[in-house]
Order: C-alpha cells, then structure tokens, then sequence
C-alpha cells in the first residue's frame, strides 16, 4: 500500500519538471529569437530608446542673377525658444515678450505656461530683436539657430523668386519651382540619452552631415531688371492703372532679362503684403492684347500670301460684317490706303479684311501655332493659357474682331513669346527663367539650354513683318517709342473693357530691326483718366527703358534704313478670265504681280483687281478658279461721297470694283453704304452733282 | 637520543633558517613585484587619467572651435548679405544721383560713317590698301623681274 503513494510524488515531480522543463525550452526558443534571430531589430529598437535624433537643416541653394550677383541668399536666423519649467514669472516674461516680438500677450502666456519641455516662441527674428529679447535677462528664454532665407534687393524681381516659408520651403515663384533643386537634403544628429534624457558623455554620437541646396543661375539680369522696375513705379505714380506688366526678352534664346508687374511686394516681409499683390500677373492673368496682336495677324496673312505690302484697302473707317458694325479707332477712317499703311495706322477695317482672307481655319491655325491657348512651359507657378473662343464658335465676327485682337484673351508672356519668335526669323523658342543649375562649390549640375519649339513663319515673312513694324515706330503709332540712332519695330495696342470707360493698353518693341536683340512688351491694366492709348502709355515707357538698356547692354546704334529709291511703276491689270491658270499667274509674274490663286480648279474665274485697273507693280492679284471662293475676300465699299469721279474710279480700280455714274463734278450719293463688303467686281452706283 | 635529537634539531632548524631565508627573500621579490604591479597600475591609470583629462579637453576645445567655426561662418553670410544689399543697383544709382551729383546725358547724337566713306578716307590712293610688307615682296619681286631697256644695251 505504502508504495502507490510514493509512485505518484515521483510522478507529480516528474510532471512538474517536464512542465519546467517545457517552460525553460519556451523561454530558450524566444530568448533565442530575441538574441539570435531577431537580434539586430532589437539592437536597433534599444538604441533608438536611447539616442535621440535631432534634424540638421540644409543650406537653401543661392539664386544668382545673370552675371552672379545674389538675388536670395540663406543665413542663420535666431528663434526665440522658452523652457517653460524654468520660467519664473510668465505674467511678466509673457509681456515682455509680447511687446518685442509684436506678438499677443495670450498667445505667449499660453505657450509660456505649456508642459513641454521646450516651445517655440517667435521664429527666425532679426538681429535687433534678439539682441533686444537677451538684453532683457528673461530666465528659462533662449535662443536657437535657424536657416533663414534674405532677399538683399527687397522688392526686386519679387515676381519672378516668390519666396520661402518658415520652414525653408519653397512657397512662390522660382522658390517653389525650383523648390527640388535649391532645398538641399537634411542631415541628423544621434545623441546617446540615459533614462533622465541627460547626455551620455562617452555615448554614441552620430553625425550625417545635410547636403546644401544648389545654386541657380537665371537669365535675369539685375540691372535691366531695375531700370524695368524703376521706369514702372514711375510710370504707376503718373497714370491712373490698376497695374502694370513688363517683359524684357532674348528672342535668340527665349530667355527673360527682365519680368516685372505692379502691384509688388517686399520679399523680405511678403506676409504684409496682400496675396493679390503676389499674383504674377505676365503669365496669370489673361488680357485682351487689342492692336498688338495685329502683329500675328500680319505675320500669318504674309505667310500665306493673301496680301502683300502694296495692296490696297479702303477704310470708311468701319466695315460691316455679318450685318455687325466694326469701327475703326479714327473717326472717319484712314481711306484708302496700302498694307504696310493699314499695318502703320494700326487700321481695323484693314485688318479685318485680312482676316478674313485668311479664313477662320487658316488664322486659328497660326494663332494656335504661336503658342496662344496654350502654356509657354515657363516653368513658374500659376501659368494661365490665356482665353481662346472654340473654333466652331468662331463666326464670322469672331474672326474679324480676333484679326484686330479683340475678343481673345492671351498673357503678356504668351504675346512676348510670339512676337520674339518673329524677331528670331520665325522659330518660336520656349521662354525660360533658368540658365544654370550648380553645387554649392560650383559644379554644374544641369545647363538648361534654349529650346526651339516649332518655325511658325518662314525667315522671309519674320523680315518682311519686322519691316512694317519698323514704320509703325519710325512714322506710324508708335512713333512715342523711337529712339534716335536705333531702328525699332513696334506696334501699340489699346483695348478698351466692354461696357465701362476703362482700358488696358500695350506696346510691343523690338530692337534692333536689323539684328534683334531684345524684345519688351509693356502692358498697362485697367486705365482710367485722360491717358489710355497705348502710344500714350505703354510705347514712352517701353522707350525709357529701351534707352538705358541699350546703353547698358551696348547695343551699336544702326545706320538708318535705306530709303528705298526704287518707284514702283504704275502697272495695268490685263484681263485673265478663262485663262489657264499657270499662263495667268506666268504672265503676272512676268509683268511684276503677286499673285495669289484661291480654289483648286484650272481656269481663272474671277480676279481682283478687275481687268483694266492701274496698280502698282508688286500688288497682289486674286485669281479665283473656283464660283464661291472668293467669299473670303469680299471687299469693304469706301466711302466715296465728295471724291471726284475720277478719283473714285481710280480707288475702284485698285480694289477691285467698278463704278457707275450718273451725272458729273463731285459724288454726292452712292447706293451701297460704305462699310459693307462685297464681291469682287460688284458695280457700285454713284450719283454726281457739279458742285460749281 | 639525545644527540641524535639535538642534532636533529639543530639540522632542522638550520634547515628551517635556509628555508626563512629563503621565504625572506621570495616575499622580498613578491613585494617588489607587488609594488611594481601596482605602480604599474598606478602609471597606467594616471596615463589614463591624463589621457581622459586631455580628450576632454580637447573636446571642449574643438566644440569651441566648431562654435567659433559656426559664429564666423554666421558673421560671413551676415556679411554676404550686407554685400549684396549695398551692391544692390537701386542704392547704386542713388549715390550717384545724391552723392554724387551725377546726371544722365542730356543728347545722344550718332553720326553714322558709311563704309565706303570710311574706305575711301583710308585709302585715298587705289592698291593702298594691300598689306604693307606685300606691297614690300611685289615691290621686291618687280624690281627682280624687269630688265629695264637700258640695261639691255
């Protein structure tokens, strides 16, 4: 009996040691897993517990102008910081504070009474401020060192850099573009703590060292960027403008030597400023370009040669389309008057005749090849595509007011753009703001190089455009923006909102005609009061600023053009209905002509000038191969009452219509209206009276 | 047994002299090594100390370099900075303006020289305008070449 007692004990402990033993070989297999097999996960688990990780700001990169001169520069900044457990009194420190930093008395009582272990008070002050701040001896404040960002020249191209946030980061401009390149990466600090989170002396350190921004280089010059800047804040204290834009360019390279619009902003204090005032209004904001755009006008319709320099157009001074009256800015119209005239004297009848020769699909064409409703590629932030109409919206309004540039809506950066295409023998060049992209010691990083985006117009149209906006300068309206010795080409543009007595207004330059260096554009927004033309605005300030870049830059003056002593021989149309139409367009050649050959037929059906008419050599002759193609190029009726008869056959004649008389001496009457377009040919009634 | 004992005993304590001494002389040595070991380690944790003393002082001494490094590098961007903003173009042309009293040109005037113009006031003389040692060599080579008709004679 004695025995099965004894039995069990032993089997009791023997279960109590296998369970030991399991337990023992449980905690063997996790110690195991903990030191063996998971081992550098805990490693690194523990030391995270006992370092601690401090971030070591980069340096923000440097932005240099053109010629390496710093336009925003990274320094250290101090931070008020407090240490709330050792503040002794924060009713007094708080107001102390507050009146120095210009801070609420809540806001720091609040911080200065937080259970943290160190907060914030004001970041990144000045100098002056800090000093003041030590000067008063407040316990548990101190001071740390931040990386901040300066802007030296203040408000300059403010536009153009944007600027950074408290936190270095990129927020505006070329500081947000570039934000990438000039941020730099972080470094860290690892200290060793123990359990109090003192410092352990001897304890692991670890130190990576941040990688500085790098350093770019614009294609800004500073001191054209000034003298833009300094005409446009003269300008603003002399009109009544809601703003204004200016845009300084290469047109070789697409690169801007200048951009600057009005209102502007301090960089170093953009806080106070308002947000409007940071808008960059010469790529953001769209307006309606009026006569300046005539220049896209003039270069597409020479481009497809639906009319030359010396061809003829009436202006009664308003033309009627689709029963719609257009006026022309004269009052009473420019007459009659050749191409390169109605291009000089900024006509509307003029241009919307060329327009529509060139036809809504043709004109489109050319406006969306130069780069209108669409970005530029800038490379800024906020880039508008300016307002373009659908093109099945485009009537046959649409299309006589976007000839004259009303009704479309482009950026002063896309108009820039254009026009500096035809400046650069037609290729349009993409603009850009960066030249260079380099380390902090100065290797090269990335060159950005000028992109050629597409040749709108052949080298022959781009010379023969400049031509005629060298007579827009030299004798046309904008003889406001010449300057002696130099040969410039420009076109003004006044566009005036609908509804309402205000206006904006531009002018576009280029210079020299002869081997174009720069192009400025400057647009006025929103005029008020007596000066709102943009001969009187936009071309005198376009002229101060040209000038004192012309000396700066060291642009030679250019001789004055040739006066073209060849005249033009008076030349008479012959008759070339039914003819073939490669004899026709041979004998025109022949005797001098452009022509012109609308419709895809082989016999010539109509022509403009009639048959019989006395025209200059070099104008253009329509032929029309085909009954309804010549819709495109209905003639504006000129208003003929008070001319001679002769005078108004001689008129006729070279713009391709005829004319019947009842009577003699001076026109009285005539049965259709002045202004409205007809076909080729149409027999317009006249009546005279002897005015003897 | 009585000789036999003292002699024995005499014997042993001579032998346990030889052996004091002995004892004497290894404790001797012991101490010596003793007393070398701990001037040993008294050398080496006094060159320890030194060398702890020194390392801590020269950490102080480069984190107050680094901080001198740091403030001079803070003086050098403030300075940068000044630079930059008193070069700035608009304090420029103030100076000139103010200080200076400095004015811009009332009138430019340009006077345009024609090429030809230019060509002819030059070279007055037609074939003036070959190189000066060319005409030397022609001049040279001419007066080799032709025999004059006197000589001929």
């Amino acid at each position: 009996m004695s025995v099965y007692p004894q039995l069990q004990v032993r089997k009791r402990i023997l279960l109590l040691f296998l369970i030991f033993l399991f337990l023992v070989f449980l905690l063997s297999i996790r110690l195991a897993w903990i030191q063996v097999v998971n081992s550098a996960e805990f490693q690194k688990r523990a030391l995270e517990q006992r370092t601690r990780e401090l971030k070591v700001e980069p340096k923000r990169g440097i932005i240099y102008d053109k010629k390496g001169r710093e336009l925003a520069i990274s320094g250290s900044s101090e931070t008020v910081v407090a240490v709330p457990m050792e503040i002794e009194d924060p009713g007094r420190t708080a107001r102390i504070l507050s009146n120095i930093l210009a801070l609420e008395y809540d806001y720091v009582y609040d911080r200065l009474t937080r259970k943290a272990s160190a907060v914030y008070i004001k970041r990144k002050v000045s100098e002056e401020i800090a000093e003041e701040v030590r000067r008063q001896n407040l316990a548990g404040i101190t001071f740390t060192e931040e990386s901040k960002r300066f802007y030296p020249k203040g408000n300059l191209a403010s536009h153009i850099l944007g600027f950074a946030g408290i936190d270095s980061q990129g927020l505006e401009g070329l500081e947000l573009s570039y934000d990438k390149y000039l941020r730099g990466k972080p470094g860290k600090i690892g200290i060793e703590r123990d359990a109090a989170g003192r410092f352990i002396p001897d304890g692991i350190q670890q130190y990576v060292a941040p990688h500085d921004g790098y350093n770019i280089y614009l294609t800004i010059d500073e001191v054209i960027q000034y003298i833009v800047e300094r005409e446009l804040d003269k300008a603003m204290t002399e009109l009544q403008t809601s703003g204004a834009t200016v845009i300084v360019m290469d047109p070789k390279t697409g690169g801007i030597l200048a951009l600057a619009n009005r209102p502007d902003y301090d960089l170093n204090n953009f806080a106070a400023y308002p947000q409007k005032n940071w808008r960059n209004r010469a790529i953001s904001d769209g307006f309606e370009p009026g006569s300046t755009f005539k220049i896209i006008t003039t270069a597409a319709a020479l481009e497809e040669g639906v009319v030359n320099e010396y061809d003829y157009f009436a202006d009664p001074g308003h033309i009627l389309v689709s029963g719609v009256r257009i006026n022309c800015w004269k009052y009473g119209g420019h007459g009659s008057q050749t191409f390169a005239e109605v291009v000089q004297n900024s006509c509307n009848p003029g241009f919307v005749q060329v327009g529509m020769r060139l036809g809504k699909e043709s004109f489109y064409n050319y406006i969306k090849a130069f780069g209108f409703g669409s970005k530029t590629s800038i490379r800024l932030p906020g880039e508008a595509t300016g307002i373009m109409l659908n093109y099945d919206s485009i009537g046959p309004v649409e299309l006589a007011t976007m000839s004259f540039g009303h009704g479309i809506t482009v950026t002063p950066i896309q108009l820039t753009t254009a026009v500096a295409a035809i400046a650069n023998k037609g290729m349009l060049m993409q603009p850009r703001l960066v030249e260079e992209i380099r380390t902090s010691t100065g290797q090269l990083v990335e060159r950005i190089e000028p992109v050629a985006v597409r040749q709108v117009v052949s080298e022959e149209t781009a010379d023969r455009t400049l031509k005629l906006l060298e007579k827009v300068v030299a004798d046309g309206t904008g003889s406001s923006a010449a300057i002696s010795g130099y040969r410039i080409g420009g076109k003004t543009g006044t566009a005036k909102h609908y509804g309402v007595e205000v206006y904006d207004s531009s002018f576009i330059g280029i210079l020299p005609i002869d081997d174009p260096q720069l192009v400025i554009m400057v647009v006025f927004y929103d005029l008020t009061g007596q000066l709102y033309y943009g001969s009187q605005t936009a071309a005198p300030v376009f002229r101060n600023i040209a000038l004192d870049v012309i000396r700066y830059l060291d642009i030679a003056p250019s001789f004055p053009a040739e006066e073209e002593n060849k005249i033009n021989r008076v030349l008479t149309v012959p008759d070339l209905i039914n003819m073939d139409i490669y004899e026709a367009e041979n004998l025109l050649r022949k005797e001098a002509f452009d022509v012109k050959i609308v419709g895809k037929s082989k016999k010539v059906l109509k022509q403009v000038p009639l048959a019989g008419a006395r025209i200059l050599e070099g104008t253009t002759v329509l032929l029309f191969t085909e009954e309804d193609y010549d819709r495109n190029y209905l003639i504006a009726v000129p208003d003929l009452t008070g001319m001679t008869v002769d005078e108004a056959s001689y008129l006729l004649e070279q713009i391709g219509l005829l004319l019947q008389v009842k009577g003699k001496g001076r026109i009285i009457k005539q049965d259709i209206q002045a202004g409205e377009r007809v076909s080729s040919g149409t027999v317009i009634s006249v009546e005279a009276k002897d005015s003897a | 047994m009585l000789q036999t004992n003292y002699h024995y005993t005499y014997q042993g304590k001579n032998a346990h002299n030889k052996v004091n001494a002995s004892s004497n002389s290894m404790s001797g040595k012991m101490a010596l090594f003793y007393i070398f070991l701990l001037l040993l380690f008294a050398l080496i944790l006094v060159s320890y100390i030194c060398q702890s003393v020194k390392i801590t002082h020269l950490n102080y001494k480069v984190s107050s370099l680094e901080e001198e490094l740091n403030s001079i590098q803070r003086e050098v961007d403030s300075l940068n900075l000044k630079v930059a903003r008193e070069m700035s173009v608009a304090r420029i042309e103030t100076i000139a303006r103010n200080d200076l009293k400095m004015v811009e040109p009332d009138k430019v005037e340009f006077v345009f020289l024609r090429n030809r113009e230019l060509e002819e006031d030059i070279y007055p003389v037609p074939g003036q305008r070959e190189i000066f040692f060319v005409r030397v060599i022609n001049d040279f080579l001419e007066r080799v070449g032709t025999v004059r008709a006197e000589e001929l004679r």
